[in-house]
């Protein structure tokens, strides 16, 4: 016990790093598992972080207040992104929404408000690793409990084959729309927290490369599969920290193993996990 | 045109810069500098295609998985350059830089300013028209409306995309030593900066439209300096993406798009 | 009465008028045949009745309300259901999960219902838990005809339900679909496979070039003069 309190004292960081990533892989593994390449989970995060933020910190409101309204601030954000979107797909639904990313950090850059470039200092610890594992497990637990409902199987069809998906009855653009402000929600969790556990934020914090950080925690853990989606993160957090010897050149190693699993293991780690149709019937 | 999202593209332009760069201190001639730059680009394009494009191709796997593949390549690249060069900004000796300023109006240059442009036009019309006139563009052209037709018309599938890859990686080379030439900078990130801008002019024009890809450009270029006179210059890129934004809403498969994706 | 009726429907595409004008209609319990040469503008007459294309003239109603200017998915809840030419099942998901998807507006499908529905299109020893794309050709047709029948629709339009069978399986196919005539759906059937058609419908609509030939029962159009000529003298 004393040696894991020892580890935890000397990573806690990363412990921290690790959960807040899960919770971001699981904002876009659910956007996926609707076949949305919506890649606006970092902007979500960046406006959630900031929202609790400065009405914590600037306006002094309880962060009992605070919290709810941004992580709803970010729901709100995402249920109304997918409406101008609706028509788009694939890569131009991608890169619209990478180009929503841009505006919305670009926005922080530029407002007082939000300590523009110099960032936003001061935020007091008010969460910690637990609370970030705490939701991570009730955001775990809701959607391995709504695996099997209407909505999940509604989102599966709609990637499937979106015309059949209508023919069957299927709302498509609700389905997206509620999708969309789910990851909202959920990326609006994993904002918060980081902000309350980090004591800074700077726009560059929530940019694309971050974006693409949450991508690639999805595609190593197997594209639509929640579990895969936080098992990827975890082990992509965890590897540039155990490359660290290497100082500059550890990212090639990163990059070479995000290369080695995407081209040897095609589910990704979720796919090395179950038995293939097993994983394909629960799709 | 392969449909294919590759976030590597600006991890090679990077690359070109650097040689480019290390060509000229060695001593050479720019011209000689640019030319080797852009073959080099063009085989780390096949290289990149080879390692990790084509074994997803066999097995058919989509549209996001390839793209996270060129951001594994891309990460490699660029931690590569970084071990090799450093963090700072390098920089091309004066002498390939001199030329006095021009007024015309309101707008000021140098030829130099002209010599990149020029550049720039002279490779998009060689590339015009190696895509019209020659077989191999016709093959690429093939390959990109219809693999599936275009092999069984006989065109070698496999081999056209390696040219593909070269062409693209070696233009973007190109692009790579001339934005290290206008900024005077070549630093190993420089790639990221225009990443994203690029990408969003490529699918702003439609996906697998040259003309539409040119066009974006233009419209993007044209926005961006439109909005740092007449609004602000840190604001630029918040409205760039929004016009792409609106852009893309009212014509989801792009300017000029030929391919909406499986139709909805 | 729940009747499907179009009425003068129009579908223009670019410059070509694919559907000139076409009206029909399916009474609950009948099964309606629509033939014609391949090009005639059959499946586009699905596709403008399931809102998949829009109609430049003409109407389709169903009982009395308007379904044409309506979404897909609306018109579909309203109580049309269709397979398609080229079997699009969820081929990623399970036989059960596919099924599950027919029904998926109105209540969570029980396995029960999922086995009766398996049961009524005659694969009553499917499993499930099947993955949909590894079926054989036959046993997807019947899955798609499954997740049809699954949201109890008012109308079933089959689209070439019968391509690629061997003729016993045609058989079945046609007490399957006399059968979900006499659970009173009216069905609407594409068809080339002519010995189907006049086994099963009790009227023909023959359509050519986007209008309509000739209407009435299998006899009476086998004999229509325009309609040989159509075929080229080949038998209907």
């Amino acid at each position: 016990m004393h040696d894991l309190l020892v580890l935890y004292t000397r990573y806690h960081t990363l412990v921290d790093q690790i959960g807040i990533n899960a919770i971001l892989a699981l904002s876009l593994a659910i956007c996926l598992r609707a076949g949305q390449l919506a890649l606006a989970q970092a902007a979500f995060m960046g406006i959630a972080a900031y929202i609790a933020a400065i009405t914590v910190v600037t306006y002094a409101w309880p962060l009992a207040l605070g919290a709810p309204v941004a992580v709803a601030a970010s729901a709100i954000v995402g249920g109304l992104l997918a409406l101008p979107v609706e028509r788009l797909r694939g890569v131009y639904l991608a890169i619209a929404t990478i180009g929503f990313g841009e505006i919305v950090r670009i926005i922080a850059y530029n407002l007082q408000v939000t300590g523009g470039g110099d960032g936003f200092n001061g935020i007091p610890p008010l969460l910690s690793t637990a609370w970030i594992y705490a939701t991570l497990a009730v955001i775990g637990a809701l959607l391995y409990g709504a695996r099997r409902s209407r909505f999940a199987l509604a989102q599966s069809v709609t990637r499937e084959d979106e015309a059949a998906a209508q023919g069957v009855g299927i709302d498509t653009g609700r389905v997206r729309v509620v999708t969309l402000a789910a990851a909202g929600a959920i990326a609006g969790c994993a904002g918060v927290l980081y902000a309350f556990t980090n004591f800074f934020l700077t726009p560059g914090d929530f940019a694309f490369g971050r974006m693409e950080q949450i991508l690639v925690y999805c595609v190593i853990g197997g594209v639509t599969s929640p579990l895969g989606a936080v098992a990827g993160a975890a082990v992509m957090t965890i590897l540039p920290e155990a490359f660290r010897f290497l100082h500059d050149f550890r990212d090639v190693l990163s990059g070479i193993v995000l290369l080695l699993v995407i081209v040897f293991a095609p589910g990704g780690i979720a796919g090395l996990w179950k038995t293939a149709p097993h994983e394909r019937a629960h799709a | 045109m392969l449909d294919i999202l590759n976030l590597a593209h600006a991890s090679i332009f990077m690359v070109a810069a650097f040689i480019c760069l290390s060509v000229v201190l060695a001593g050479y001639p720019l011209a000689a500098g640019l030319l080797v730059a852009m073959i080099a680009a063009g085989v780390l394009g096949i290289v990149l295609d080879r390692v990790a494009f084509a074994p997803l191709r066999r097995r058919n796997a989509g549209t996001l998985v390839p793209l996270i593949s060129s951001i594994g390549f891309a990460i490699v690249v660029e931690a590569v350059a970084r071990g090799i060069y450093g963090v700072n900004d390098h920089q091309f000796p004066a002498l390939v830089r001199a030329a006095p300023p021009i007024s015309l109006g309101p707008v000021t240059f140098t030829m130099f300013n002209v010599a990149i442009l020029v550049a720039a036009i002279v490779l998009m019309l060689a590339l015009a028209y190696v895509m019209r006139a020659t077989k191999i563009g016709r093959d690429i052209r093939a390959v990109a409306d219809d693999r599936i037709a275009a092999a069984l018309l006989g065109v070698d599938i496999e081999r056209t995309i390696a040219l593909t890859f070269f062409i693209a990686s070696a233009l973007g080379g190109a692009a790579g030593v001339l934005a290290g030439l206008q900024y005077n900078s070549v630093v190993f990130d420089m790639g990221g900066r225009i990443e994203l801008k690029g990408l969003a002019v490529i699918i702003l024009g439609g996906m697998g439209s040259i003309t539409g890809a040119v066009i974006g450009g233009f419209i993007l270029g044209i926005t961006e300096t439109l909005a740092v006179t007449f609004i602000s210059s840190s604001w630029r890129d918040a409205i760039a993406f929004g016009v792409m934004f609106l852009i893309l809403i009212a014509r989801p498969a792009g300017i000029l798009g030929r391919r909406a994706l499986r139709a909805a | 009465m729940n009747a499907l009726t179009l009425d003068g429907v129009v579908v223009r595409f670019g410059g070509v008028d694919a559907l000139g004008g076409v009206s029909l209609r399916v009474d609950p319990g009948s099964i309606v045949g629509l033939i014609g040469p391949n090009g005639a503008g059959k499946t586009t007459l699905v596709n403008a009745t399931t809102g998949m294309v829009p109609l430049a003239g003409g109407s389709v109603v169903l009982g009395g309300a308007r379904l044409d200017g309506l979404r897909p998915f609306a018109i579909a809840r309203r109580g049309v259901a269709r397979t398609y030419q080229n079997i699009r099942l969820f081929g990623a998901l399970s036989v059960q999960d596919n099924i599950r998807a027919g029904a998926i507006r109105r209540h969570d499908t029980t396995s029960q219902e999922i086995r009766a529905l398996l049961e009524r299109v005659g694969l009553r020893d499917l499993d499930g838990a099947a993955v949909a794309s590894g079926l054989a050709y036959g046993d997807q047709r019947r899955v798609e005809i499954a997740r049809a029948l699954a949201g109890s629709p008012a109308i079933l339009m089959l689209d070439e339900p019968a391509a690629g069978m061997n003729p016993r399986e045609t058989s079945e196919l046609a007490g399957l679909v006399r059968a979900i005539a006499q659970d009173g759906i009216g069905v609407l059937l594409i068809e080339h496979d002519v010995g189907l058609v006049r086994a099963v419908c009790d009227r023909v609509v023959v359509l050519n070039f986007g209008i309509v030939l000739a209407e009435g029962t299998p006899d009476a159009v086998a004999r229509d003069p325009a309609v040989v000529e159509a075929y080229l003298g080949a038998a209907v």
